[in-house]
This record gives structure tokens, C-alpha cells and sequence, in this order.
């Protein structure tokens, strides 16, 4: 079983591409490279790592006073910074999800688990969160011997419960206070909006990512005749005679969707990525959020 | 517009009740389909946005439906079978008379006449009903049945485009008669005769006439018949046409030729036209002629120097009828007639047949009695190629094949008969009406010695004396024989003594000139004969033609026999112009010209009302009430055409 899930997730030859990736914060530096450049912000578990002298322009918050006071010389004090980053993926579990060939849902597991792995290498504490009526949340997770457990988590995830994307982003917030990367993999098709969920994380002072998820049935409806569409979560329906006017409506109406998404990311400082759920974590991890800045 | 409804109530109640089953139809049809979507979302901002044009949005929505009811009404009022109608219901059968005759060719309406005719009468085929019968009959001076009574429109169409344009008078008679023969049956049962049964069931029909009504008034009782007249032709036409020329020989002077023309002006305006003579397609002469309105005027040329000709008028004008501006008219060329006179010698019939008059006219050949016996008279006797034989005192074993003028003796056989000679002899009745005893005075003959003829049946009297008949013509099969029962010559045994004083009268010569145009088929009058297009010509051709060649104006040729007809005679004249007789060897025999010389045909203003019979029938100018133009086609038309656009709107699903 939890073979099979690894090679369905990630097969042999993405963990290997993978092992060679790290992801990227804007926000929080890694302190690999510490001395290199300087942080905007100073570390919370500071642990002192050199002295080097001062140059004008050197926040004089960082002048060891008691060294000047003792040597007449001003020296900065450098601290080692904090080496590990938080990263949390949050995905949407609703019924929703659970569209496509392969499903949403599928994708964005084997998405969260690819960048999963890629943090987990790196030493990062990995969180995974199924977002539902309760959210459903992995032990961090640290160094790559700990795959396995990620990949038993995920399995035992369905995409089934109905909920609202903001009620389940609180939930996350209220727990997790924390600073770090969060990636929220979701259609964002929320009847209430999704909104006021990315502002809460953005409230959280977090580095945030939106991969938003859709299906090739989304994107190009196959539809023809006079149907009654269902809703598969509030079983809403929706008459319509499918015309070709109609459907090109809905093209306009799907891309302005998007572009309304990413707009409204953008001018956060977030950054928002459209994928389709049959392109494989390889295309979605490999390319385009290499491009975005995710990982590198 | 008017309707006729094909259904009865029952049907029209199935028929009323398709509409409303389509709109229920397409009701149930719009049952949907559910489809599980991940998310109603965007579809719903889809639809919202498309609901602003919500009118556009719920007329696309029921195209369908629309078209479907668009292309049921059309059926529906197909099936009613709209129509533009004329105000008088039509007969079931219908009899189309249609004018062909030469003023038909008169182009004041459209390309002619008869076209406009044809016209009217295929509009007329056109909104006939379905089980109509409809007789089409072509006429000028003769009937002419193109169709007999049939539903079949394309045939009856084929029939009247068939119709060609003729250069013949008009009578309506023949015509009617035809028509009638249908809706008037002659025979009538008869009450006691138990045997004659009714053949016919009278059958009343409608009779259009398509004409300008130029024809005498035809004395016919129309019966059953009801009958409508549709003028054709525009009532200010105007027309100049030559109506008479002849050509006159001068008495005095042979070669003189007066030739007479008569123009007639049938238009209600003074004409000014010009006339050209030409011979032989030479111009010889021009006048210009003032006409008045309604008048005629005659015209006179004089030819100096003419044997023969070819004389053709042309009148310069431009009216509506072409066919009556040219005339023809012909000099017969002089004839050269074999005469053979048979005698021991006669001074006084030998002078006789030496007169200028008659060397012009024949080649007389003498031969004595004794030859009678040879072989080789035996066949000139036989041949044909004399015109006539003249047996003075004698005659042959058997009969030539020719006219024959016995003096003194009788034909073989046994039909003639004379008694005893007595005299002296008086004259005392002579027939001057014939042609053979034309200017010729007996009264003052003396004549010592004749016999009394028994003529055979058939035969004419020439000359009565007191003691019977002393001349007289009788006909033998094809030929004539004349026989005058006294000797010009008395053989004593002195010699020759005058038998009478005949000889020295003026009326002697002239007998003998007679004898030679009506025996011998010289005709000598002077100006070809002229007849109207489509009447026969008995063709003046001597006795020893078996056949003969008439050469007609448009250069076709038909070989005549005789048979056993003692004359030919000659109908295809429908063309005007020359018509040229020739013998076997190419000699011109005769020359006739056919005109239309007539002021009925010439007359092209169309008559207002027709008086047949008794009846009085008004002419119906506005022919298109008559027809009924159906729509009901172009209804079906548009219904396919709809179901068409429905068909392809639910396979497209395409938004207009």
C-alpha cells in the first residue's frame, strides 16, 4: 500500500529531481548562508555565530557595545540564524476536489507531498493540513527518512467534507502562529469567497503561495444540450442550454475568475499559480513553481 | 386573395390541433439532463451575465419552437390553397381559340400579337384547376385542333407554344363548328327509334377566343357553349397595307403593262408612304402616296417593254403589320402549243392557222390523212406531247391522248353520232357563253350541206341548226373533243367547192384562235393568277405534263402528278409571293402569286365585342381575373426552408 501510494505520488525518478531542489523563502533566510547577506529581520532564537567590523551603513542595533567599550573598535555582532523553515501545505480536502482525471485532489496531494520531500530534505519542518470541517493535520515532519509517514498521512485523507475555505483557514491560523511558508492548494471555488481566508494569512505575516488546481473538464467543458447542472457540495442546481455562446461566456467568466485570483494575490505580495490537474507534479513542481520562485 | 380549403372539419380539427402538440413537445423535450459539476459557481456568473440580454437570451431559447410553428402555419395555410382569383367562377372544360391568322403577326403588342395570344392563353393553363379540361384549337381560315380536351398542363402548354403564326385570312366558323361538336352533339335520340341512342352527352364549356376579331361574323348557334372574348391587340394600331394590285396587259399594245395598286390606310391618322415597284428585284419605278385616314387610294404604273416579269410592290411604311406591304403580282410567259392539223388541204383553215395571233402562240404542224396509218404517227397520236389535233375530214382508228377538233368527221368509237347530211342549214342558236364560241357571230353562215350531231353524254352544245346540233364539245376522259359536223370543203368531181362562207367571216379566224387557247390550254390572259395564302390553285398546265414542278418562294420545291385528274391543283400557299410552274425540262409553264390582299386581315384595330350567332360577346380586356395565381408552393417552399434552418439550428445549437 505505502509502496504503491510513493510510486503513484512520487515515483522513483521526481524523488530524485527533487533531492537536488530546496524551496525558497522570501521572507526568512536560511542561515546556511549566513554573513552573505543580511537578514531584514533579526532571527528569534538567536544563536551568536562571529564578530566582523563595522562598515558604515551596519544597523548600529548590532554593535557589541561592551566590545567597543573594552577594544575601542566598533564590531558587529553576527548571529547564526534560524537554519530551519517552517512550511506548511495546506489542501483543500472538499468533495469538490474529487474532479478531473486524475482528480484535483490527487494532484494537489502529490504537489504537497513533492515539495513535501523537497523541505524535508533540506531539514525544513514540513506540516501538511487537510483543510475540511475538521482539519486534519501530519506531525511536523523533518528529514527525508520521515517520507514515509507523510505518504501514510495523505492516504488517509478523502475528499468529502464540506466546508468553508475561510472557517478552515482560522482554524489553521489559531494553531499555528508561526512564521514560514504556506502553500494553500485549492480550486479557491468557494460560493463565500476566498478572500478573507488568504487575508488571514497574509494577517499571519506568512510567505504566501496559492496553487490553485482545476481540471481540464473546468477549463474546457465538454457540454452539450440542455442539462441541469449539480452541485456536488451544495447540490445546487443550475439550468442551462449549453450554446456556443454560452460556453464562450464561460471561458470569459473562467478566465476572469483567475485573473481576479491573481490580481488580488499580487497586490499582496502573494504569489498565485494556476495549474491543471493533469499535468503531474513534475511539470507543476519542475517548472512552474521553479519559474515562480517556490523552489529552486 | 381567396381561399379554398382542402380539408374538411375533421381534418382541419386534426390539422388545428399541431400547434398546440408542438409547443407540448417541446416542452416534455426540455426535460433536462443533471450533470454533477464540482462546482455551479461559474456557471451561475455565466448565466447571470447572459441574462441581461434576457429577451434575446428566451428567444434563442425557443428558436426551435418558433420554427417549428413558423414552418406548421405555413403548411396549414398551403393546405388552404390561397390564391389570387378572378371574380367568375370557371367552367369545368374550356376551349382556348387561338387567332392565328396573318393580322396576329402585327406587332403593336409586345414581340406580336399572336405571342401576347399564346401568353394569356398559358396564363390561363397556368391557373387552371387540377381536373380541368382544357381543348386548344389554332385558327385562320381553317380550324386547326392542337390539343383535344386533356388535364395535362404540360401538353396543352407544349400545344399552344406550337402554335405558328400564318399568313391566312380569318374564319371563325370552322372553328366553332370543331368547338361545338363537343358541346352541341348534332344527333338527338329519337322518341319511337328505339335503336338510335343519344351518342354524345352535351357538354357545356367555356370558349376563349384569343383574337383581334377581324373575321365576317359567324352564323352559329353557340348553345352550350358560353363564350368569352379576349381582344388582343392595342386599339390605336395603325396600318397601311396594299390591299388590291393586278397587272393589265394593253389591248393594242402587247408589251404595255399597266399594272394597279391600291393602298388603304386603316389608322385614324394621314399616311405618307412610298411605293416601289420592282421586276425582277430591279427597281423600276417609285411613287410617294398621300393617304387619309381611313381612305384608300389607288395608284397606277406603266410598264413599257414587258413580256414576262416578276412585278413586286413594296410600300415604305412603318405600321404594325409588315405582311401586307409587299405585293406580287406575275406576266405568265407566252406558250408555245403543239398543233397538228390532219388534211388533204384546206386553204381557207390553213389561213386561218397562220394569223400572227396564232403563230405566236402555237407551232402548228400539217399532216395528210394517208400518214394517219404510219407507225410513227401512231406514236404522236399516243405521246402527249401535241396539245391538239385537228382532223379535217378524217380521223384516226383510236383516240389521241390530246384535245381533238373534228371538222367533218367524228372521234372514234361509237359515242358520237351524226345523221344523214341535209341542207342548206341555218344557224339559228349558238352558244356564246362558252369560251370556245367567245366573239365569234354565226349568224349571217350560210351553209349548204351538214349533218345533226348526237353528242355523248356530257358534252356542250355549240351550234344549233335547223336541221340539230352542227357543233358541239364534249369531254373524253382527261381530254376534250369538239366536233363541228359540216365540211369547210365540198370535194366534187370539179374540185373543191366552198361547203360554206364561213371561211370569209371574221368570226372564222377568231373561232380558230379560241379553238387553240381553250383546246390547246393557252389561256392567254395576260397577268398571272393571285390567290390568298392557303387557298388552292388550279394550275392551267397543258395536257402533256404527267407532272409538274412548283418552285415556292422560299426556295423549296414539290413535284405535282397528275393521276388521273384532268387538271393540278396546288394548296400549299401558305407563303406570299411567286410560286413558279415548271414542265420536266425546267420551262417556266406558269407563274401565280399568292397576296394577302385583304382589308379584314389588313385591318388590325381589334374589334370591341364579337357577334356570333345571335350573341353578342364583349370583349374581356383584363384576361388576368381569369387567372387564379396559387401560392400555395411558395408556402411549402418557405416550410422547407424553415424545417431546414430548425434541423440545422438543433444539430449546430447555433445562436443567431
Amino acid at each position: 500500500m505505502t509502496e504503491k501510494t510513493e510510486l503513484q505520488l512520487l515515483p522513483p525518478s521526481l524523488l530524485a529531481r527533487l533531492e537536488r531542489m530546496e524551496l525558497v523563502s522570501r521572507k526568512v533566510f536560511r542561515g546556511r548562508l549566513k554573513g552573505e547577506r543580511r537578514s531584514k529581520r533579526k532571527g528569534q532564537s538567536v544563536e551568536f555565530a562571529d564578530f566582523r567590523n563595522y562598515v558604515p551603513g551596519d544597523d548600529l542595533r548590532f554593535v557589541d557595545w561592551n566590545l567597543y567599550a573594552r577594544l575601542d573598535k566598533l564590531f558587529l555582532k553576527l548571529f547564526l540564524e534560524e537554519e530551519d523553515l517552517h512550511v506548511y501545505f495546506l489542501i483543500d480536502a472538499s468533495p469538490s476536489m474529487d474532479f478531473g482525471e486524475p482528480t484535483k485532489f490527487f494532484a494537489a496531494k502529490q504537489v504537497a507531498a513533492a515539495l513535501g520531500f523537497v523541505g524535508m530534505c533540506r531539514g525544513d519542518r514540513v506540516r501538511l493540513e487537510f483543510l475540511g470541517q475538521e482539519n486534519k493535520t501530519s506531525p511536523v515532519l523533518r528529514g527525508r527518512s520521515q517520507l514515509w509517514r507523510m505518504l501514510e498521512f495523505v492516504e488517509t485523507v478523502q475528499p468529502n467534507q464540506v466546508f468553508r475555505l475561510t472557517d478552515a483557514v482560522k482554524r489553521f491560523c489559531l494553531r499555528n502562529t508561526g512564521r514560514g511558508i504556506v502553500v494553500l492548494l485549492s480550486d479557491l471555488m468557494d460560493k463565500t469567497g476566498y478572500e478573507p481566508a488568504l487575508r488571514m494569512l497574509l494577517g499571519q505575516q506568512m510567505d504566501v503561495f496559492v496553487l490553485q488546481i482545476l481540471s481540464p473538464e473546468e477549463m474546457q467543458p465538454d457540454l452539450s444540450g440542455d442539462l441541469k447542472l449539480v452541485d456536488c457540495e451544495d447540490h445546487d442546481e443550475t439550468e442551462i442550454s449549453v450554446t456556443s455562446a454560452v460556453l464562450k461566456k464561460y471561458q470569459q467568466t473562467l478566465a476572469a475568475f483567475v485573473d481576479q485570483a491573481r490580481r488580488f494575490c499580487a497586490q499582496r505580495g502573494m504569489v498565485h499559480l494556476l495549474a491543471r490537474s493533469d499535468h503531474g507534479a513534475e511539470v507543476i513542481v519542475g517548472q512552474y513553481l521553479r519559474e515562480r520562485g517556490l523552489v529552486r | 386573395m381567396s381561399w379554398i380549403p382542402t380539408l374538411g372539419w375533421a381534418g382541419w380539427l386534426a390539422i388545428a390541433l399541431v400547434p398546440p402538440l408542438i409547443i407540448m413537445l417541446y416542452f416534455l423535450k426540455l426535460r433536462r439532463q443533471p450533470v454533477e459539476v464540482p462546482s455551479t459557481y461559474l456557471w451561475r456568473r455565466t448565466i447571470e451575465d447572459l441574462h441581461v440580454n434576457s429577451i434575446w437570451q428566451r428567444l434563442r431559447k425557443n428558436l426551435l419552437l418558433l420554427l417549428q410553428l413558423v414552418a406548421v402555419a405555413a403548411m396549414i395555410l398551403a393546405l388552404l390553397r390561397p390564391g389570387i382569383r378572378g371574380s367568375e367562377s370557371l367552367g369545368d372544360r374550356r376551349i382556348l381559340l387561338i387567332d392565328n391568322s396573318c393580322s396576329m403577326q402585327a406587332t403593336d403588342v409586345e414581340s406580336s400579337r399572336l405571342a401576347r395570344a399564346k401568353k394569356e392563353a398559358l396564363e390561363l393553363i397556368d391557373g387552371m384547376e387540377t381536373n380541368d379540361a382544357v381543348m386548344v384549337i389554332a385558327f385562320s381560315d381553317r380550324a386547326d385542333i392542337r390539343q383535344g380536351f386533356t388535364s395535362d398542363k404540360r401538353r396543352l402548354r407544349a400545344a399552344i407554344q406550337g402554335i405558328e403564326p400564318t399568313f391566312r385570312t380569318t374564319d371563325l366558323n370552322e372553328a366553332l363548328r370543331a368547338a361545338s361538336g363537343l358541346a352541341n352533339p348534332g344527333r338527338t335520340s329519337q322518341m319511337e327509334d328505339l335503336n338510335d341512342i343519344q351518342v354524345a352527352e352535351a357538354l357545356p364549356a367555356t370558349l376563349y377566343i384569343f383574337s383581334d376579331g377581324g373575321f365576317p361574323p359567324p352564323q352559329i348557334d353557340l348553345g352550350n357553349l358560353t363564350a368569352t372574348y379576349v381582344p388582343i391587340g392595342s386599339p390605336d394600331a395603325h396600318n397601311v397595307g396594299i390591299v388590291a394590285f393586278t397587272v393589265e396587259r394593253n389591248a393594242e399594245n402587247e408589251t404595255q403593262v399597266a399594272a394597279f395598286a391600291q393602298v388603304q390606310n386603316f389608322g385614324t391618322e394621314a399616311a405618307d408612304a412610298g411605293l416601289s415597284l420592282y421586276l425582277d428585284d430591279e427597281l423600276i419605278d417609285a411613287r410617294q402616296v398621300q393617304i387619309d385616314a381611313e381612305s384608300a387610294s389607288g395608284v397606277e404604273f406603266e410598264i413599257q417593254n414587258l413580256e414576262t416579269g416578276r412585278l413586286r410592290l413594296e410600300l415604305e411604311y412603318d405600321d404594325a403589320l409588315a405582311a401586307d406591304n409587299i405585293a406580287y403580282a406575275g406576266l405568265d410567259p407566252p406558250k408555245q402549243l403543239e398543233v397538228v392539223l390532219v388534211t388533204e388541204g384546206n386553204a381557207a383553215l390553213e389561213a386561218a392557222l397562220s394569223t400572227s395571233r396564232v403563230t405566236e402562240l402555237a407551232a402548228v404542224r400539217v399532216a395528210r390523212p394517208s400518214e394517219l396509218e404510219t407507225p410513227e404517227f401512231g406514236q404522236l397520236l399516243r405521246s402527249g406531247t401535241v396539245d391538239l389535233f385537228i382532223f379535217d375530214g378524217c380521223a384516226p382508228a383510236v383516240a389521241p391522248e390530246a384535245n381533238t377538233l373534228y371538222i367533218d368527221a367524228l372521234p372514234p368509237g361509237d359515242q358520237w353520232g351524226a345523221g344523214e347530211p341535209s341542207g342548206p342549214l341555218f344557224i339559228i342558236d349558238v352558244n356564246r357563253s362558252h369560251p370556245l364560241m367567245q366573239y365569234v357571230d354565226l349568224g349571217t353562215v350560210r351553209i349548204v350541206e351538214g349533218r345533226a350531231l348526237q353528242m355523248p353524254g356530257g358534252g356542250t352544245e355549240l351550234a344549233r341548226t335547223d336541221a340539230g346540233i352542227l357543233m358541239a364539245v364534249a369531254p373524253r376522259d382527261a381530254y376534250l373533243d369538239a366536233v363541228i359536223a359540216m365540211p369547210l370543203i365540198r370535194r366534187t368531181e370539179e374540185g373543191a367547192v366552198p361547203n360554206t362562207d364561213w371561211p370569209i367571216k371574221r368570226g372564222f379566224p377568231v373561232f380558230f384562235f379560241n379553238a387553240l387557247q381553250v383546246l390547246g390550254g393557252a389561256t392567254a390572259t395576260a397577268a398571272s393568277k393571285s390567290v390568298q395564302p392557303g387557298n388552292p390553285v388550279p394550275l392551267a398546265v397543258t395536257t402533256r405534263y404527267e407532272s409538274v414542278e412548283v418552285l415556292r418562294p422560299d426556295g423549296g420545291a414539290e413535284r405535282l402528278e397528275r393521276g388521273n385528274s384532268p387538271q393540278f391543283i396546288y394548296s400549299q400557299t401558305d407563303l406570299p409571293g411567286f410560286y413558279q410552274v415548271t414542265g420536266g425540262e425546267g420551262r417556266l409553264l406558269q407563274l401565280f402569286a399568292v397576296n394577302l390582299f385583304s382589308d379584314r386581315e389588313s385591318n388590325i384595330r381589334p374589334a370591341p365585342e364579337l357577334q356570333i350567332g345571335a350573341e353578342t360577346v364583349e370583349g374581356k380586356v383584363n384576361q388576368k381575373e381569369l387567372v387564379r395565381v396559387e401560392y400555395w408552393r411558395w408556402l411549402l417552399i418557405v416550410a422547407l426552408i424553415v424545417l431546414g434552418i430548425e434541423w440545422y439550428a438543433y444539430n449546430r445549437r447555433i445562436a443567431l
